[in-house]
């Protein structure tokens, strides 16, 4: 097993540069997003007085990116909802496989739980 | 409201909550709402699912910087995660048989006293107590950028106490935070600040990253109720990587006492509203 200290910064290292490349990609959607749905609108306005749950297109992951890749805005915004969503799966999951590397099974376990945790959590969007 | 006004309004709501939830590694959401609610006259549903966003966005945007400085114990919080996810399912098994008005109630009463006492850093161990067994086998002493009197920062390593005590509290605030919705991030500092005795920053920063992992557990449930629309939530979620972006930057050069001031304020907040909201329930 290697010292603690270099594990410490491969550990770092890795989770760092998937934390922000997840960041960069949410942002630079999301202002695209908005971009276009200002460009698109115009003028009106907005209100969220009333609760209408959002279109059923904008609620499963798969019809958000089909809609995001035929341009329209409030889909590509809403892609940067799920990539943000997806970011803390990834994070376990980076710490999970640095920790497998290290052969450090009981935190390779502990990471296992958690992702299970998790898809239970995001399975429930499948009801 | 014109877009552009309602865009602005959210993005700087967030902007603050980003900020503030990025430092105490609370997520934020205690700011975020009442302004969307009560300012904005957002309705309630979205304001929860666009502050949900907002909070994996704050985690998601300070974690970078704080696990590269070295602040956050990742084997710390993968231990806690566990516990708070045991935790999640329980109290989602529970809520049915539990008065939750009640208990809202109750736990705001417990988070004004907790920011009352949280104003000050708990009494320091004692130099000779000897490092935990528990701790040691799971490998959670560390070390953590701390920034001394005269502005220079060094490595200073830390030992974790009370592993069993802080696990457990754990389980409890998971119970809580499925059960009421909010109050997870709370706990989770408390448990690694006043029971695992860990040092402040390492306990905030810690918590941060795990309530994105927290929270992302249920904004599934949250985008298939309809109640993430994203004409609200994407300029929370921009304003919140924007506000924990600033916090990142922030937190190595604040003092601890100032921290901790910040920490018992929005403690204090976060208290008065569950109170509120149990009440009215």
């Amino acid at each position: 097993m290697k010292p603690l200290r270099d594990e410490k910064r491969a550990l770092q290292d890795s989770l760092s540069r998937v934390l922000t490349w997840c960041t960069v990609l949410a942002g630079v959607v999301g202002v695209a997003g908005v971009a276009m749905m200002l460009a698109t609108r115009g003028g009106g306005s907005v209100s969220l007085k009333e609760f209408t749950p959002a279109a059923e297109g904008l609620r499963h992951p798969a019809s958000i990116l089909r809609a995001a890749f035929r341009g329209e805005a409030l889909a590509v915004m809403q892609c940067a909802v799920i990539v943000l969503i997806a970011t803390p799966v990834l994070r376990v999951m980076a710490a999970g496989v640095v920790f497998l590397v290290e052969r450090d099974w009981l935190y390779v376990a502990m990471s296992a739980l958690v992702l299970v945790g998790l898809a239970l959590g995001l399975v429930g969007w499948v009801e | 409201m014109s877009p552009e006004m309602f865009l602005t309004l959210a993005f700087l709501a967030s902007l603050a909550g980003g900020l503030l939830g990025s430092l105490t590694g609370l997520g934020g959401g205690v700011v975020i709402i009442p302004i969307l609610v009560l300012l904005m006259g957002v309705d309630m549903r979205y304001a929860v699912g666009a502050s949900l966003i907002a909070v994996i966005a704050t985690s998601s945007g300070a974690a970078a910087a704080f696990v590269r400085e070295g602040f956050t114990n990742v084997r710390l919080a993968m231990l806690l995660e566990v516990a708070t996810v045991g935790g999640a399912i329980a109290g989602a098994l529970l809520a049915a048989s539990v008065p939750v008005p009640a208990l809202s109630v109750i736990l705001g009463v417990v988070m004004l006293w907790t920011a009352w006492q949280s104003r000050g850093a708990p009494k320091p161990v004692a130099a000779n107590v000897p490092p935990d067994a528990l701790a040691t086998k799971l490998r959670l002493d560390s070390t953590y950028p701390s920034r001394g009197e005269d502005g220079t920062t060094a490595s200073t390593p830390y030992h974790v106490r009370n592993v069993p005590g802080g696990f457990g509290l754990m389980v409890l605030a998971g119970m809580l935070s499925a059960l009421v919705g909010v109050g997870g991030g709370i706990l989770k500092v408390l448990a690694m600040d006043r029971v695992m005795r860990v040092p402040f920053k390492v306990s905030t920063t810690t918590s941060n990253f795990m309530i994105g992992v927290t929270a992302a557990a249920s904004a599934g449930v949250y985008l298939h109720r309809g109640q993430i629309e994203p004409t609200i939530a994407t300029p929370v979620a921009l304003g919140a990587l924007a506000g924990s972006l600033i916090g990142a930057r922030l937190l190595p050069r604040m003092q601890t006492k100032v921290l901790r001031l910040v920490f018992a304020v929005v403690v204090a907040i976060a208290g008065v509203q569950m109170i509120l909201k149990g009440v009215k329930m």
